[in-house]
This record gives C-alpha cells, structure tokens and sequence, in this order.
C-alpha cells in the first residue's frame, strides 16, 4: 500500500470514528443520561454548551500562539494557521453564546445577564469577530496579517479571565456543579466526540488555505509563461 | 417542541451551514485547479 493510499484510508476512519462518536455523545446526551431534577430536559443543553466553550477557548489559544509565531518569524503559513483557528473558533464561541443563552433563561430567567463568566465570553467572540473582519477588509496580505495578529495576541490576555471569571469574581455562573457518573461520562463523551470533529474541521480549512496559496503562486507564474488564457476562460 | 430539541437543532444546523460552506470553498478551489491545468495545456494542442 502506498503512502497517499494509507492517508486516504486512515482518513477514512477517522472520518467514521468521530461520525460513531458524536453519534454515541448524542444518544448519551438525549436519552441516557439521567433528566435533572430542578432544570428537566432544558439542563441537557450543558452537554454541547460545555464542549463548544472548551473549543472557543482552545480555538483562541491556537489563534493566539499561531499569530505570535507570524509576528516572530513574519511567515505566512502561520497565519493561515490562524485564520484556519479565527474561523472554527469563531462558529464555536458563537454556539457557546446561544446554547449558553437557552440555558440562561432555564435556570436564570433571562436570556443575558452582565455576569462575569457571560462578559469575558462576549469580549472574546467580539475578539474573534474583528479579526474575522479584519482579515476580510485589508487586501493586502501582510499588513492584514499583522493588523489580526497583533489584535490576537492582545485578546490572550482575555483567556485567562474567561476561564477564571467564576473563582476570581463573583457572579451567578455555575463553577462545576455537582454530577451523577454517567452524566460525568456523557460530558467527557461529547467534549472528546466534538474535539476530534472541530479539529477536522481546522484541518479541512487549513488544507484548504495551503492549496489556495499554492494556486495563487502558480496561477501568477502561468500568467507570467502564458499571457494568453483559454478561449473557454475568457469567455469566447 | 422542547427547547433543549430546538437548540440541538439550530446548533447542529450551524454547523452543517459552515461544513456546507467548506464544501463549496473545495468547490471553487477545484474549479481553479482544473482552470490552471487548462491554461497550462493550451500552447501544446
């Protein structure tokens, strides 16, 4: 078996892997973990909430180390690194936003409180968003690359307060409520199962970002080569 | 509908948004891909 046949198929069961696994977190999460008596069935949200929380803050942290390695080396495939980050982390700290809100006015009675916990959570998808942004309105390549880095390793210092937001002030969020066994078990499930799967994803965008600058080199040196385009391309 | 059905829903319909949106970003890149090979092949037919 060649090497490209061996990707293809470890590819493959990866692939199948996390699909059985989230497919496993899900089943666990609706129907065999045990219903909690105060919140009912809404208190089953905790399961994704949790698991995308720990994305965003994860996401931010490679978004973070992957810009500070572009502002050392100023090496553009760090900051595909980043983008690649910027962008799951991005989807995952906006579902953080809205499972947790769903959860909120369950338990709290309110979609958003000024909580702690909440705040540093919203400052960090804000932080997310103007890099998204910025990366999308500055055309060219390096001084967008410096203007994201430099506001992502600035939004480092927020990671620290998201995560310890519940112990260094006081607020209403939960710290790590109290848990039967197997919910224990359907928490660790869900946060494993959407970890491979999230990262998958980073690799696919990552994957992607590569063969877009590749293309973009060797289309340059095709319009270098051969000035002329196809009449199919030129629209004849 | 329960709520905590809805939000499963919505959530996992957000992810298929963004994985539908990587499909297509390969799309494209494929679509130049095969556009480059053409342009590169031209001077030899």
């Amino acid at each position: 078996m060649q090497r490209s046949d061996l990707k293809i198929v470890s590819a493959r069961w990866l692939t199948w892997l996390v699909t059985g696994l989230l497919v496993a977190a899900l089943g666990m999460a609706m129907r065999v973990a045990p219903m909690e008596q105060s919140m009912g069935q809404v208190q089953r949200i905790l399961y994704i909430h949790v698991s995308v929380a720990w994305l965003g803050l994860m996401g931010f942290a490679v978004m973070g180390v992957c810009a500070m390695l572009y502002l050392l080396h100023r090496n553009m495939a760090w900051n595909r690194w980043s983008q690649a980050a910027n962008e799951v982390g991005w989807l995952c700290s906006s579902l953080t936003l809205f499972t947790g809100s769903i959860w909120a006015h369950a338990a709290w009675g309110t979609w958003w409180t000024w909580d702690p916990r909440l705040t540093t959570s919203l400052l960090l998808w804000a932080l997310y968003s103007s890099c998204l942004i910025l990366r999308g309105s500055i055309q060219e390549s390096h001084r967008s690359a410096r203007i994201t880095s430099s506001l992502a390793l600035l939004g480092l210092i927020d990671l620290p307060l998201v995560i310890m937001a519940t112990r260094w002030f006081r607020g209403i969020h939960p710290t790590s409520p109290e848990m039967e066994p197997v919910m224990h078990f359907t928490l660790l499930l869900n946060v494993i199962g959407f970890t491979l799967f999230f990262s998958l994803l980073f690799l696919r965008r990552l994957r992607q970002l590569q063969t877009d600058n590749l293309l973009r080199k060797l289309e340059l040196e095709a319009l270098v080569n051969h000035p002329y385009p196809p009449l199919s391309a030129a629209g004849g | 509908m329960s709520l905590f059905v809805i939000t499963y829903v919505v959530f996992w319909l957000a992810v298929a948004l963004y994985v539908i949106r990587l499909g297509s970003q390969q799309r494209r890149l494929q679509d130049r891909l095969l556009a480059l090979q053409s342009q590169l092949q031209m001077p030899e037919r």
